[in-house]
């Protein structure tokens, strides 16, 4: 298996040598040169070194030749420069420094020679490349086992690096598939835009879906037996609170007649009200005057040594301060007024200065 | 026996058929402009707007003399007094003591400034006739339209005159009477 990659691969190569010795007027001044130089060192190392062993010797080692050539330029590199470039006029190769193509050992594999310009790909190539039409057309006959061989290689052994999505490449495809998208993609709710006008709403489906509720459950809960209490999972863990201790106290509830026999004594400011039929500003002769008031005399507090008494544990020793008896603590004092005099006096008094 | 309350009622008689304007039975009176007047007294010398000023004092304190006895008390007299001097038309009278001087205060003269010492001479007139005193009023100082006039005697009116005319404030002119002057 290794040994016809082998061989496909100094094909490709031989090919396209010959390609780009067939188009000697493309080297310089229209395009880029494809940087072999700058290839990762391992790879151009693994280039230069010397031919390895034959094939049979490790057919496993992923640093063999078509491995290396794996890192260079992908096989559609080479496609789109045979493709981007429009078919120069054609140009015979000279008989006598191109050989006729004859399989070359595996250990014939050499890295590019320096003097060849490398070739720099731009964007546009690319997206030409996934553009190509399926079908041969007779011009490209030359660059179309590049193709095929480059497309067969990269179906075969991937690269490392995730392959890059490749679109549709007809309009039918990208119908069917949007066909397809269309049956299992759900209908994305959007906010109508204002000119549209009244829409219906659309049902929401999958995650946004309002959560239903069970109609029949519900009426069937509804018309069970009503509730005798709470549930068992709305009382939760019931605890059970231990008994009282200490002595049962009892309320004596039981009313002596002879208190309430007894009418309340009247209050001493309570007044009868006069009569409603009396003006504003009259009063009522007939209603009692009210009961003097007996002010008690104001007592005289006379400082009395108390002879101190040593605290204990069980009482502790407060001091208070004396109560005062009723006192006026403002006092305000007016400015003395100057003595009224008579203007006369006052007009004397600055005729005197 | 209280003082009786300043009643202009009826004060001014305006008597269209003849042509004529009388204050309280007095003379016949002639309705002036305040800026006319005023420019009479910038042409008359200083005796003459003096004389002028002390006929128009002599005949208001003689109406005061009429309703107020000598022991009528400051607010009597401003009321009065007042009276009389707000019926001609020369301002708002009132009284300030600072101190032991007595200060005749008008407020709102239609003759502003130019008129102050027309007022001092009123003032003069009022007290002589009203309470039998000989006195000088000096112009102290006024603002936009409150004069004052310091009632003194002579002599002090000489010494106040000269205060003021060193720029000494009117409160400093008073703070130096009264500090001068033997309690």
């Amino acid at each position: 298996m290794n040994q016809e990659r082998i061989q496909k691969l100094e094909a490709l190569l031989d090919r396209i040598r010959r390609n780009r010795s067939a188009r000697p007027s493309r080297s310089a001044t229209t395009a880029e040169p494809i940087a072999l130089e700058a290839l990762p060192a391992t790879a151009a190392a693994q280039a230069a070194a010397p031919p390895p062993a034959p094939a049979a010797a490790k057919p496993a080692t992923p640093a063999a030749p078509p491995v290396t050539f794996a890192t260079t330029p992908p096989a559609h590199v080479d496609a789109v420069r045979a493709s981007a470039t429009p078919p120069g006029p054609p140009v015979a190769p000279p008989p006598v420094a191109t050989p006729s193509w004859r399989p070359e050992p595996g250990s014939a594999v050499q890295a590019r020679p320096t003097t060849v310009p490398p070739m720099e790909l731009s964007e546009d190539d690319l997206i030409d490349v996934t553009t190509l039409p399926p079908g041969p057309e007779p011009d490209d006959a030359e660059a179309e086992p590049v193709l095929a061989v480059s497309a067969e290689e990269e179906e075969e052994q991937p690269p490392a690096s995730s392959r890059r999505s490749r679109g549709p490449a007809t309009l039918d495809e990208v119908m069917a598939n949007a066909s397809s998208a269309d049956s299992e993609r759900e209908i994305p709710v959007k906010t109508p835009p204002p000119e549209s006008g009244p829409q219906e709403a659309l049902p929401a489906t999958g995650l946004e879906a309002p959560r239903l509720p069970d109609i029949e459950n519900l009426e069937a809960d509804l018309s069970g037996p009503p509730s005798m209490g709470p549930t068992a999972e709305q009382l939760g863990e019931t605890i059970e609170l231990e008994a009282p201790r200490g002595p049962e106290l009892e309320i004596d509830i039981t009313v002596s007649e002879s208190d309430a026999d007894v009418p309340a004594p009247a209050e001493e400011l309570e007044v009868t009200l006069p009569r409603a039929s009396l003006q504003s500003g009259l009063y009522d002769v007939s209603i009692a005057a009210p009961p003097s008031i007996d002010v008690p005399a104001p007592e005289v507090h006379v400082a009395v040594t108390v002879p101190a008494v040593a605290s204990s544990p069980e009482s502790p020793e407060r001091v208070a301060r004396p109560a005062l008896g009723a006192t006026d603590v403002a006092e305000v004092r007016f400015g003395t007024r100057a003595a009224e005099k008579s203007f006369l006096e006052l007009l004397d008094s600055s005729l005197g200065l | 026996m209280g003082t009786p309350r300043f009643d202009p009622t009826h004060s001014l008689e305006f008597n269209l058929d003849r042509g004529s304007v009388k204050l309280s039975g007095s003379l016949e009176r002639v309705l002036l402009p305040a800026d006319a007047l005023a420019a009479l007294l910038r042409g008359a010398d200083a005796e003459t707007r003096r004389d002028f000023a002390r006929r128009l004092g002599t005949e208001a304190g003689r109406r005061v003399a009429e309703r107020l006895d000598a022991g009528a008390s400051s607010e009597a007299v401003v009321e009065h007094l007042g009276g009389e001097v707000a019926l001609m038309g020369l301002g708002a009278l009132g009284v300030e003591r600072w101190g032991r001087a007595l200060v005749v205060t008008v407020t709102g003269s239609p003759l502003r400034a130019e008129g102050d010492e027309l007022l001092a001479g009123l003032v003069e007139g009022a007290l002589q006739r009203a309470f039998g005193r000989h006195t000088a009023v000096v112009a102290l100082g006024r603002d936009d339209t409150l004069v004052r006039l310091l009632v003194v005697s002579s002599n002090a009116a000489e010494l106040v005159r000269a205060w003021l005319a060193e720029g000494t404030s009117f409160g400093d002119v008073l703070a130096r009477l009264n500090g001068s002057a033997p309690s």
